[in-house]
């Protein structure tokens, strides 16, 4: 499923993205880029200074992981122009945990 | 037509190997797979005046790190340069000056094609779809000489990876994780979970490569992992300097 680009978010990236921990609770059923900006609202994270603030969603794709059957929607968006990649699942949790970041050797910044 | 690894390993070069960057020669065309630093080698393989075409699936620097020897070919034909959307900007930041030579001041053409998902009538058939991973990353679906060769690097697993090597005569995977990892924060495959995407998508082949550095010190390390999946018909271990002929 593709949902058009072209939406301004608000959001806290961080908390979205490698260096977050903080998870959504409420759920919602909507794929739409507009749901998602209306989910993922808020400030910029003091965890991670200068990567919240004004971001625009690029693209928007949907994936299912084949092992667990769960569906991934994938967004990809841009902090002055830089693009991060997030997903979450189809109430909106995010997917990612901070917990298991400890796989990866980057001290949660992921490089490769 | 030879696919050729050039590098294999994925985050930094070690002596097992430079990062990643693959060579397919087909009967008309060169096609370069990520420009890690195993793009140095292009030259050893590249010895006629056939058109050369880079595509890149992201932009972690061990996937394009490379891109500051390109100065050192002389592509008769010029290269196309493929990726998704923004790769224009992203090179232009990063080839320039005070870094490498700027991109236009190369000893040869260059043409940037920015890439949606989709199929793609290019000289050649070509498909690319966005997988799993911590920044965009695209996989791609070639048509070459009769042959469809899937690459999916960075990715975790995902119905995106399955549909790229459908029915491929060889899917190169990455495999970061060693056997049993797993992590939905660094989204990697391990060889299981390439050997799944394989198994699914009906894979003749399997081609392991990026091969993360820190996890995978040595090279028995590679054989061992890809010796761990049991029910793989066909699996290749990536190494720097393998020539597989399809």
């Amino acid at each position: 499923m593709r949902i058009g680009p072209v939406i301004v978010l608000l959001l806290a990236l961080c908390d979205l993205v490698a260096c977050g921990s903080a998870q959504s609770t409420s759920s919602f059923q909507s794929v739409s880029g507009q749901r998602m900006a209306e989910r993922f609202q808020g400030p910029e994270s003091p965890a991670c200074p200068g990567v919240g603030g004004v971001h625009q969603v690029l693209d928007t794709t949907f994936t299912k992981n084949p092992i667990t059957g769960k569906p991934i929607y994938t967004y990809v968006v841009s902090a002055s122009g830089e693009p991060y990649y997030f997903y979450a699942d189809n109430t909106g949790k995010q997917v990612t945990s901070h917990s298991s970041m400890s796989i990866a050797p980057y001290n949660g910044w992921i490089t490769a | 037509m030879k696919v050729i690894f050039l590098g294999t390993n994925g985050w930094y070069d070690t002596d097992t190997g430079n990062t990643i960057c693959t060579l397919i020669n087909c009967e008309n065309y060169h096609i370069v797979l990520d420009a890690g630093n195993g793009i140095y080698k292009l030259d050893r393989y590249i010895q006629d005046d056939l058109p050369v075409y880079l595509f890149l699936s992201h932009f972690h620097l061990d996937h394009i790190e490379g891109l500051h020897i390109l100065n050192k070919f002389h592509f008769s034909q010029g290269l196309k340069i493929f990726g998704q959307k923004g790769t224009g900007k992203v090179l232009d930041t990063i080839m320039r000056q005070p870094f490498t030579v700027p991109i236009d001041m190369l000893p040869f053409p260059v043409e940037v094609q920015e890439l949606s998902e989709g199929p793609y009538k290019l000289p050649f058939a070509m498909e690319c779809r966005f997988l799993v991973h911590a920044a965009p990353t695209m996989g791609y679906r070639f048509d070459l000489d009769g042959k469809i060769i899937a690459y999916c690097p960075d990715t975790g697993v995902c119905e995106n990876a399955v549909l790229l090597a459908e029915d491929a005569d060889l899917l190169i995977s990455e495999c970061s994780h060693k056997p049993g990892e797993e992590s939905p924060a660094w989204p990697h495959l391990n060889p299981q979970d390439a050997c799944e995407i394989a198994r699914r998508a009906g894979a003749k082949r399997l081609a392991l490569t990026h091969f993360d550095a820190g996890r995978y010190t040595s090279i028995q390390e590679r054989l061992d992992a890809a010796a761990s999946v049991l029910d793989c018909s066909e699996i290749v271990v990536g190494l720097d300097g393998l020539v597989l002929k399809l």
